[in-house]
């Protein structure tokens, strides 16, 4: 070892923390390096100095009494974990990417599909689909957008918690009900089953109606207090797709296909996300794992159904639905 | 790690926690056995005691917002640390002061070695000084290390970087607050 190899060393050396041959190693060079022996020397006074010229101050005993009950105060206003709150929004904005996406472009793509050797969907399609910042919704915190603790001083800690308002269920008739999909811990509609459940259009893209209808699903998504509600939520905003793709893609298979994509953005970034969060525990995501494999697993029998019956396009985004739909089921 | 010297001066002794009993910890469990401990940390790192309460309720918002997610096999009090010194270099960080001390070192540093003695309340300004001096990674290093007797080890895991990373930022930071406290470690030896 050269100077250039010990001094970097000699700090750790002088705490004793290198390894045994390490340390030797700086021994020896020190034996006949008076220049690095004399730093070494100079960092032990300058280490006493700093020790010894900073003690802490005794702010006493009455000082952290009253800091402690000031933090646990504090600590008692504290909402529920960012995370938690962060992926459900995360999953409402998924379901707001899939529901503008039908909302917006939904009659523009018609209007497109008619010109002949277009294909409007592949543009938009094969670039990931944004996600847009969900609106203010009344009772629902929005941690994201004014996170307090990165701006000290400005924190609202001592405001309690507001109480959720209980969600209505979305408007429209009840689906069939699957007597398969139905357990006690999977609280929301059963999946629908193609020629099970009467199909369901709904209002037309671009209606207050349809507006209205996925807006209140993505309230759905956002309450959503466990693993297991946020996957049922998702997985009853893919299925309101799947419901009206029987109807739609006789008559226009251009918004079919968008059905199918948002079906798949529900799934692969919605439910999968969910189930992919490692900060989840493991006990409260078996059964949201289970769940969704259960509800994949009847989406899987529709869409295969309905890709036999496609073509083009739609045919090509029924398969990514329907490959998302499996990444789920483990099939 | 488990000995610490306490906010009041005082060592406290502190029983090992089993890695899976964290989550299940309440706020006042995580006060009972923290609150001295961050206060300190904090202290070093900001060296400002105004501060500190401010940082101090920051951390433990965190620990209490983060506890779910603490994962076990985690070392609670290297995650402890790790809130704790996020917080500060962050604080550190938006202050911006850095630049504006530095100048301020060097021209005090220059008048000192003019008279060439330094009297200890200077010299206790001059270390505070130095220290805020450094950039908030190397300042948390230096904190770790010498205040709060950490191993390189137990440093790199608070810091998330490799030991070697923890070794040259030491380094590195004795050499910049030697250079600048150069006259008062002189004059403590003639002293001595």
């Amino acid at each position: 070892m050269n100077c250039t190899d010990v001094r970097p060393l000699l700090a750790a050396f002088g705490d004793g923390s290198l390894s045994e041959s390490v340390r030797r190693s700086v021994e020896l060079h020190l034996e006949s390096c008076r220049s690095c022996q004399s730093l070494l020397d100079r960092q032990a006074r300058l280490k006493d100095l700093l020790v010894s010229s900073l003690p802490l101050p005794q702010p006493g005993d009455v000082y952290f009494e009253r800091q402690r009950a000031r933090l646990l105060e504090a600590s008692h206003a504290v909402p529920a974990p960012r995370g938690r709150a962060f992926r459900a929004w995360f999953a409402a904005g998924s379901l707001l990417a899939a529901s503008v996406l039908l909302v917006l472009y939904g009659p523009t793509l018609v209007q497109k599909a008619e010109r002949p050797g277009t294909d409007p969907l592949a543009p938009r399609l094969a670039a990931k689909a944004p996600v847009p910042a969900p609106p203010p919704l009344p009772g629902v915190d929005h941690p994201e957008r004014k996170d307090p603790s990165k701006e000290p001083g400005k924190e609202v800690l001592n405001e309690p918690l507001k109480e959720k308002e209980p969600v209505k269920a979305p408007p429209g008739p009840a689906p069939a009900i699957n007597p398969k999909s139905v357990t006690s811990a999977d609280p929301a509609p059963p999946s629908p089953a193609v020629g099970t459940a009467a199909p369901r259009t709904g209002a037309p893209p671009g209606t207050a109606e349809r507006t209205v209808r996925m807006t209140r699903e993505a309230v759905e998504v956002a309450l959503a207090e466990t693993p297991t509600e946020r996957v049922v939520a998702l997985c009853v905003a893919a299925e309101a797709q799947l419901r009206e793709l029987p109807v739609v893609m006789a008559k226009d298979p251009t918004l079919a296909a968008e059905l199918a994509g948002a079906y798949r953005l529900l799934v692969a970034e919605g439910v999968a996300g969910v189930l992919g969060d490692k900060a989840e525990r493991e006990e409260d995501l078996a059964p949201a794992r289970e769940v969704a494999a259960r509800r994949a697993r009847d989406h899987e029998t529709t869409l295969a159904a309905l890709q036999g019956e496609a073509s083009g396009a739609l045919k090509d985004r029924l398969g990514l639905a329907l490959e998302a739909s499996r990444s789920l089921s483990g099939r | 790690m488990s000995r610490v010297e306490a906010g009041d001066g005082t060592d406290v002794e502190l029983p090992v926690l089993p890695v899976d009993e964290a989550p299940s910890l309440r706020p006042e469990d995580l006060l009972e056995r923290y609150q001295r401990r961050i206060y300190a940390v904090i202290y070093r790192m900001t060296g400002v005691h105004a501060e500190v309460d401010d940082l101090c309720q920051e951390t433990f918002l965190q620990m209490v917002r983060s506890l779910p997610r603490f994962r076990p096999g985690t070392n609670l009090d290297s995650w402890v640390y790790r809130i704790a010194m996020n917080v500060s270099v962050d604080h550190l960080r938006r202050q911006g002061k850095r630049k504006k001390l530095q100048e301020e070192l060097r021209s005090q540093g220059a008048s000192l070695m003019a008279t060439g003695e330094a009297l200890p309340e200077e010299t206790a300004r001059a270390v505070r000084e130095a220290l805020e001096g450094l950039p908030p990674e190397q300042k948390a290093v230096v904190v770790l290390r010498l205040y709060e007797g950490l191993s390189h080890e137990e440093i790199a895991e608070i810091v998330e970087a490799p030991v070697a990373t923890v070794r040259w930022r030491f380094f590195s930071s004795l050499e910049k607050l030697e250079t600048v406290l150069e006259p008062h470690v002189k004059s403590g030896e003639r002293r001595s």
